[in-house]
């Protein structure tokens, strides 16, 4: 079995201050995130506390009246997405739709359609359910909306294993266009918020919605802005890739996945860390030269935040190198599987433009160690490493390195 | 596959609508039982379909049942937890593993979380969006709660996803844990899921008219629907260093998963199979078998009217003069339609057949579906020898998963 180089390609995103391609990615840290108030009847857990709603998105570009009809928000986003990044690889015509997969991501994206399709019955009119509304309680119809539109019959999955599921499902893509499965792979997450979703966020992050902002790198305190979007990456074998004269932002050169055990925590696991190197298999790079990480940094002294931290210092003391950090959480909020999802875009991003972008709303005082980027940093990479947790101590770690001229 | 490493199954765990235990499982489908009657959870007159495979009352009613599985405070990872340990004790290996073991865990599932959601959804519409009463804590209407309970309670540390599409949603988490193992990412994997009948997928499912007014009857041209099932299966899949290496008894061979998108329609098969084909044949492919070598196909057989004309086409499409030699039954009949969870109990219906070399009839079917040229097994079981076999599944949203079983012979001497 022979292993293809994995490209990524193109990246189009969805996220509170606007839509685009690389180019707005590369702006994020420059905007204003467009926060806005948790609405006053929707029980805000305190005054100052925000949400980030994308609501700026070309669907009439993709979609007739009537497909939009019938589309919910996360088919619409994650389609406007596809079609950005599309764009941003310079594919028009996608020449092997038969065998091109798509494998999304997603923590909660199909709350807003259940309930709405739930609605007559949870009011005790069960006969006046909407038929129409059925198909979007399934979590794949996002998925199964793009395959649908492009004409994309390859492999097809929905992650839906938390906030890292956009991480897990980038893996796949990676690992099926590695070995040969698919030329290409859409790969990435998508998030959408309503009133009962955004209800449920109050309930879900109860404990972590009480600071007055987010401190990103904090070691306690800060706040989560809940938020939506949709951030979605083209994979391409470099076979696939060279032959259409693609540019690529990046390779994909190694990924692991897992789960802290009960005995252990982001510093004291040797046995973590030695699975930590396995993002090292393909590359055969040396921590040394990770250039940067693209951290899952919630600007908020989560579960999650924390084993991250403990992590970094962790591979600080054991490699002695302090590569610097970056949230990408900080410029769209807590959008679960978009945020980590965008992680990876502007992990690959900088290889392009050759800058890291700052992290917003830093903390005045980062963890101990933590060498966070503060403001755009001008590098030239040979590697990255993308880290993800989650509050069930799950982790997924990609690494990224440069295109070989 | 020749240099990659091979994938069996040791373990195996069910909790079906015929109660705790996959030999019960197994030997309920060979004697042709239905386990579908009227719906006795929630109140279905509002409903033209008043039927389904609920799992029986004496286990889902047990309240002391949750406590010795980790107090799962959701019933579908309830019964996943349940049947993930019988397949742990099945294939001999620890129920809490040593972290550095990085044992993973795959999981497939649709309506996991869908109880508690509807409580989350009624204090939402009547209770100002309060926390509801016996509706869970927040993160168990997250379909990932059923996973990081798994993980949690088996301290599984190693490559673990949750995959949700649809009605497909286990069989593509078999294909997950078999490239996990295959690709060396870890020894063992948990694969399977547990579902649940929540009210809201049996009203969805009956306004699109595909609830039976009587019995499933796949194949059949009187059909007129499934019945909502719902439960919990897991398997153990091993590297076969491992298994071979710890003296394992082996069920079967996982010889390759195929995945596709018709790209057709959101709700319905396409109408020459053309797309769900695909994932047949990338299966065999990844499987290095051609179709002349597949003895059973364990079909998706929703006894709908689109599924059932579709898998034939796509059957007869791939399969040729050879579709008159294979056998094909569907399970659903018996344990109805178990939506996410689907995937694994057919799988593993279809890894006993191979190690049985017994084929589990379709029951209630008179089998004169148009055109169709295949074995369809009715009535009853038959011994036939089943060297490879298949077990398909369709979904919402295009999606469409397929695993090729092999048996496992006892004189191979692993890699």
């Amino acid at each position: 079995m022979t292993n293809s180089d994995v490209y990524i390609t193109g990246m189009g995103l969805i996220a509170p201050s606007g839509f685009g391609g690389s180019d707005y990615i590369a702006s994020l840290a420059e905007r204003d995130p467009n926060f806005t108030h948790w609405p006053e009847d929707q029980h805000p857990p305190r005054a100052s506390a925000m949400l980030g709603v994308s609501s700026v998105y070309p669907v009439e570009k993709y979609f007739t009246d009537r497909q939009l009809r019938l589309a919910d928000r996360a088919m619409a986003m994650a389609m406007c997405a596809v079609g950005s990044a599309l764009e941003d690889a310079g594919i028009g015509e996608i020449d092997c739709a038969d065998d091109v997969a798509t494998i999304f991501g997603s923590m909660r994206s199909e709350h807003s359609s259940t309930q709405r399709f739930s609605l007559p019955f949870l009011m005790g009119k069960p006969k006046s359910l909407n038929a129409a509304q059925f198909p979007m309680i399934a979590r794949n119809v996002a998925c199964g909306q793009v395959a649908m539109n492009l004409g994309l019959r390859g492999m097809s999955s929905m992650e839906c294993s938390g906030p890292l599921a956009s991480l897990g499902a980038i893996a796949r893509g990676y690992d099926l266009v590695r070995r040969g499965r698919a030329p290409m792979a859409i790969v990435g997450g998508v998030e959408t918020l309503s009133k009962f979703s955004v209800n449920q966020s109050r309930h879900l992050y109860q404990q972590y919605l009480q600071g007055e902002r987010p401190d990103f790198f904090a070691g306690a305190g800060g706040t989560l802005v809940p938020s939506e979007g949709c951030s979605m990456l083209i994979l391409e074998s470099a076979e696939h890739a060279e032959r259409r004269g693609a540019t690529p932002y990046a390779r994909i050169v190694g990924s692991t996945a897992g789960r802290l055990g009960r005995d252990q925590d982001g510093a004291s696991a040797a046995g973590f860390l030695t699975r930590l190197l396995d993002t090292n298999i393909d590359a055969r790079q040396a921590w040394k030269d990770i250039a940067f990480i693209s951290a899952s940094n919630s600007g908020c002294a989560t579960t999650a935040s924390l084993l991250e931290l403990e992590m970094l210092r962790s591979i600080y003391d054991k490699y002695d190198v302090a590569p610097p950090v970056t949230a990408a959480r900080s410029w769209i909020g807590e959008a679960e599987s978009v945020a980590s999802s965008l992680q990876v875009q502007v992990a690959a991003n900088a290889f392009r433009t050759g800058s890291v972008p700052a992290t917003r709303s830093t903390a005045a005082q980062a963890a101990v160690g933590i060498n966070v980027v503060r403001q755009a940093l001008a590098v030239k990479p040979s590697s990255a490493l993308v880290t993800g947790f989650d509050e069930a101590r799950n982790y997924v770690f990609l690494r990224l390195a440069q295109v070989a001229k | 596959m020749s240099q990659s490493r091979r994938v069996v199954v040791t373990g195996i765990g069910a909790v079906s609508p015929f109660g705790i235990g996959a030999e019960l499982f197994w030997n309920s489908l060979l004697g042709g039982l239905s386990a579908i009657r009227p719906v006795e959870s929630f109140d279905a007159s509002a409903y033209r379909g008043k039927v389904a495979a609920e799992v029986p009352s004496s286990v889902s009613q047990d309240a002391s049942l949750a406590a010795r599985y980790g107090n799962p405070q959701e019933k579908a990872t309830l019964y996943a937890t349940i049947a993930a340990q019988e397949a742990l004790q099945d294939a001999g290996l620890p129920l809490v593993f040593a972290s550095e073991a990085r044992a993973g865990c795959a999981i497939g599932t649709l309506c996991s979380g869908a109880h508690n959601l509807e409580k989350y959804g009624r204090a939402f519409v009547y209770d100002d969006g309060a926390l509801p009463e016996g509706g869970g804590p927040p993160d168990s209407i997250v379909v990932s709660y059923q996973l990081n309970h798994l993980t949690g309670h088996f301290n599984l540390t190693g490559p673990s996803t949750l995959i949700s599409t649809a009605c497909a949603s286990s069989t593509d988490a078999i294909g997950f844990a078999f490239d996990a193992i295959r690709n060396g990412d870890c020894d063992t994997m948990l694969a399977g899921g547990g579902d649940i009948i929540g009210e809201v997928v049996h009203g969805g499912f009956n306004a699109v008219f595909s609830i039976t007014t009587s019995k499933a009857r796949p194949f059949d041209r009187e059909r007129d629907g499934f019945a909502i099932g719902e439960g919990g299966a897991f398997i153990v899949m091993e590297s076969l260093d491992s298994a071979v290496a710890r003296n394992a008894r082996i069920y079967g061979e996982v010889l390759g998963y195929g995945l596709s998108n018709s790209a057709y329609h959101l709700t319905s098969t396409s109408k020459t199979g053309e797309g769900e084909g695909l994932a047949i044949r990338r299966a065999m492919a990844e499987a290095q078998l051609e179709p002349s070598q597949i003895a059973y196909i364990n079909a998706h057989g929703t006894a709908t009217s689109a599924n059932d004309s579709t898998e034939t086409n796509s059957i007869h499409a791939i399969f040729g003069d050879h579709a008159e030699n294979l056998y094909v039954s569907s399970i659903k009949p018996m344990i109805g339609h178990c939506m996410g969870a689907a995937g694994i109990f057919e799988a593993i219906s279809t890894i006993l057949t191979v190690h049985h070399d017994q084929v589990p009839p379709t029951i209630n079917t008179a089998g004169n579906e148009a055109g169709m040229r295949f074995k369809l097994v009715k009535d009853k079981a038959v011994k036939a020898p089943v060297q490879y076999a298949l077990s398909e599944s369709f979904g919402f949203a295009g999606a469409c998963s397929c695993v090729v079983i092999g048996k496992y012979k006892h004189d191979q001497l692993g890699n």
